[in-house]
């Protein structure tokens, strides 16, 4: 076992754990105003958006059109009230098929 | 056990399938690397983040140094900062024990379920957490020991298992309200154009924040539906 590079990956956890936990300490002693909560509890819906474009593009990066019927797939299916588990299923089973024949 | 922990667990499987691929992915790639799987899986159960977990490895194998990788995690990892606020300015009366316990497993899958699907309980977030915990570290043991008994083209389609549990995930909530789903276009354009410039771990985070910042000032309907 390469000592050095469980520091390393001791280091890698200690960064990735201090923006998580931070506001989980500090968030007692922080007295939100009006606004402050509002754009709180707007960032799921733009953390969303931001994770799922453009990066949804390079799913493969060669076939962006791989990502973008898959992700169209579920858009369609979720908006006619399919649980999560239904609309995943799907766009995997739809990228097999495009792998497979395309 | 607390039916709010199984409620967030169950939630959570759609997008656990989100989290396997990237577990295999990483932990095939981790041992052609040149990792040992003990170190692959160590370092799966102490930093849960795959894509920064991913650009080590691709920062090792060029020959990075060590400070490099770390502030290189660092920052693609800094989004998760905003999360948790976003998270814990609702469980202002849970225990720091049990918050700074709860925040370890704060992850991009387990913050959609929980602030999508409208919970506000904190056995809810650590029931969503173990799930994918779990199936990010079976994930990485798995693809350790995986040479090729899947074939290619299923471990190829499954990564569209990430994007599809996100969107399923955030449709529900934003359709039939349309300036939050302007807000999301107008989000995810912003992070299109910053990324023409800028690497994709700083303009999802440059872009999260401002769009929320914009919908803060232009948004007038509250963004919380309660639910209860």
């Amino acid at each position: 076992m390469n000592r050095s590079l469980i520091t390393l990956i001791l280091f890698m956890a200690i960064v990735t754990y201090i923006p998580r936990a931070l506001p989980a300490v500090l968030v007692g002693r922080l007295k939100f105003s009006e606004k402050q909560k509002k754009f709180l509890s707007l960032i799921p819906y733009t953390a969303m958006a931001a994770l799922i474009f453009p990066g949804i593009l390079k799913v493969d990066e060669s076939r962006p059109e791989i990502g973008l019927i898959g992700g169209f797939v579920a858009v369609i299916l979720s908006m006619l009230r399919c649980p999560v588990i239904v609309c995943v299923g799907a766009a995997i089973l739809i990228n097999i098929l495009l792998y497979s024949f395309f | 056990m607390n039916k709010h922990f199984i409620y967030g667990f169950k939630a959570s499987l759609p997008a656990c399938m989100g989290v396997i691929p990237v577990g295999i992915s990483f932990g095939l790639l981790a041992i052609q690397t040149g990792l040992t799987a003990f170190e692959a899986c160590f370092m799966s159960a102490t930093v849960m983040a795959g894509s920064s977990q991913l650009l080590a490895l691709g920062l090792l194998q060029q020959g990075a140094g060590f400070p490099t990788i770390v502030l290189g995690t660092f920052f693609i990892n800094l989004r998760h900062l905003v999360m948790s606020a976003s998270v814990f300015h609702h469980l202002l009366n849970i225990p720091l024990v049990y918050r700074m316990l709860g925040a370890f497993g704060v992850c991009d899958e387990s913050f959609a379920v929980y602030s999508l699907s409208g919970q506000r309980s904190f056995q809810f977030l650590v029931g969503s957490n173990t799930a994918l915990y779990v199936s990010f570290l079976a994930s990485t043991i798995l693809g350790t020991v995986m040479t090729d008994f899947l074939p290619q083209v299923v471990i190829h389609s499954f990564n569209i298992a990430f994007y599809a549990a996100l969107i399923s995930l955030l449709i529900p909530a934003i359709k039939n309200r349309l300036p939050l789903m302007a807000l999301v276009l107008g989000t995810a354009i912003l992070n299109a154009l910053l990324q023409t410039f800028l690497p994709g771990s700083w303009s999802i985070l440059i872009a999260m924040v401002m769009g929320a910042f914009v919908g803060m000032i232009v948004i007038d309907e509250p963004a919380e539906k309660e639910r209860t």
